[in-house]
């Protein structure tokens, strides 16, 4: 099947019974549910109609390696779906209402935190739906992981994309310092650098503000933009020896 | 001199100056580097856009430099929704001629929303730039250029990608009933990527009733529509910053399009939202299939 987008009229209804329809979110819609909205298809794509069936659920494994594996089942299994389509709440909230609705309740609601129905509220307003870009980046359940994975693969180049990912996606400061602030790692080769220094040397926390400064600095001194990976590397882990001397 | 904070590199750069006091007291006294950056969509490829730069008024020391393989001049363009950023080399080996012409073209897919544009030229070599026009106040005529030095920069082109459907600024336009409002009350709410106008149950009825006529959607475009785009083009104009909203983005754009294209447009808000009504200016993606 194509993959989905609600027109945006549905989308704010949703936003606004989300109350109502509470026991749909933690349960699961009624069959009727999706009949009732004038769902529309986006041109030339495609996605399995059991895709659900393909995302990880394991207590086993930790947070930032769960989000690293369904990252890319989501991004190799939305076929065709360009970076412009990625942008659209619409199709982001059409696809967590269909296929992400489990995992959303696994991921983010079952949670030692979250206990009050309130609560749980305010994650599916978060989940589900987003109002600005910097949402779909960071906030929406499936978005989040489509984006992570989709800025490996811009920069790897002949690195081993999955390894990328997994480093994006376990280490939470760079990979918010990535997708939440995308002045400086808007170029595919500032976050390939960053990814292989953090490979490389793995960061704690201190160090890691410090050195993420230089680079912040560094950016306004050299153009990032017209520089390759490896000059790039090469001037990251200069700032990485000064921050560690 | 005019120092520019967060810009000025502490040596000569040469950039766009566009007035008399800007020339005086540039890093390159007199000079303006404005490149021209003019963007469209391929006619063969609508998923196409090309970027055409006309290189201009670049001093005679750096484009010698160019020609002499020390330095390189790019066409840098970044996409901050969507991490894109890709750079072209424009070439340049003829260091007798003055002016530099090219073209990228980019897939439209890969962007969203605000792009940016601009030309550099970075050193790749050390060699020693002299140039007349170098403002006194730097305290040298010549200086020696390291690898990786900017040399000039241009202003950075920003421009919007946003596709909708055809001829149609509703499209960015969501009607929400509410049972608050009475009879032909609305409200409008424009801190959201889509305009959102509220309408009471009585005018939904209306407006539902005329819409699938062609004189009736006529009836409901000029008596509903085109105030609410009035009033955001209004607020547009007043505010830069609700061009953040895909709203904000498709009217700026649809707009420029539409004053290329129909040079006798008025410029007040009420006389483009009437026009932006009539000229067919947005392109769709989205299948009319339904699950």
């Amino acid at each position: 099947m194509k993959i989905p987008i609600f027109p945006q009229s549905i989308l704010v209804d949703l936003y606004s019974k989300i109350n109502a329809n509470y026991n749909g979110y933690m349960n699961g819609f009624d069959e009727d549910f999706f009949k009732r909205f004038n769902v529309q298809t986006v041109i030339n794509t495609e996605i399995a109609s059991d895709f659900s069936d393909e995302l990880v659920f394991d207590d086993n494994i930790s947070r930032g390696n769960l989000d690293a594996l369904n990252a890319i089942i989501i991004y190799n299994g939305l076929k065709d779906l360009t970076p412009y389509h990625a942008k659209d709440s619409r199709i982001w909230s059409a696809l967590n209402h269909m296929f992400f609705r489990e995992y959303t309740i696994y991921r983010h609601i079952k949670r030692p935190n979250i206990t009050s129905k309130e609560e749980k509220l305010k994650v599916i307003g978060k989940r589900f739906f987003s109002k600005t870009s910097r949402q779909i980046d960071s906030e929406n359940v499936s978005s989040r992981l489509w984006w992570s994975a989709y800025v490996a693969d811009q920069c790897r180049g002949d690195h081993d994309f999955e390894k990328l990912v997994k480093t994006l996606c376990n280490n939470t400061d760079l990979r918010n310092s990535i997708l939440e602030r995308p002045t400086i790692f808007q170029i595919p080769q500032v976050v390939l650098a960053s990814l292989l220094l953090h490979e490389k040397y793995p960061m704690k926390r201190e160090v890691y503000r410090d050195w993420i400064k230089l680079i912040n600095f560094g950016g306004g001194k050299h153009i990032y933009g017209a520089m390759s990976a490896d000059e790039l590397l090469k001037l990251f882990e200069q700032y990485y020896d000064e921050v560690k001397s | 001199m005019k120092y520019i904070p967060n810009k000025s590199y502490g040596y000569p750069v040469q950039r766009e100056s566009l007035t008399a006091f800007d020339k005086d007291n540039a890093d390159y006294t007199g000079s303006d580097f404005s490149p021209q950056l003019h963007s469209g969509i391929d006619p063969d490829n609508h998923n196409q856009i090309f970027i055409e730069v006309e290189v201009l008024g670049l001093e005679p020391p750096i484009k010698a430099a160019i020609g002499k393989q020390q330095a390189d001049i790019f066409l840098i363009v970044q996409c901050k929704n969507t991490f894109f950023s890709a750079k072209m080399l424009l070439e340049h080996k003829d260091a007798s001629k003055s002016i530099i012409n090219d073209e990228m073209k980019i897939d439209a897919n890969k962007l969203f929303g605000e792009v940016n544009a601009r030309v550099l030229v970075i050193a790749k070599d050390e060699f020693l730039l002299k140039s007349d026009k170098i403002n006194p106040e730097f305290g040298y005529d010549k200086f020696s250029v390291e690898k990786g030095m900017l040399l000039a920069e241009s202003p950075t082109s920003v421009w919007y990608v946003n596709k909708e459907p055809k001829n149609n600024p509703k499209s960015i336009v969501t009607l929400n009933v509410l049972d608050t409002l009475k009879g032909g009350e609305y409200t409008i709410d424009l801190d959201n990527e889509y305009i959102e106008v509220g309408i009471g149950n009585d005018l939904n009825q209306k407006i539902s009733l005329y819409k699938n006529t062609k004189g009736g959607a006529s009836l409901n475009n000029n008596l509903l529509y085109v105030p609410v785009i009035t009033f955001a083009l209004t607020k547009l104009k007043d505010n830069d910053e609700y061009k953040e909203f895909k709203w904000g983005q498709v009217l700026t754009t649809a707009l420029e399009e539409l004053e290329f294209s129909n040079e006798t447009m008025r410029s007040e808000p009420h006389n483009q939202a009437q026009a932006l009504f009539r000229d067919i200016i947005l392109t769709d993606i989205y299948d009319e299939t339904k699950l």
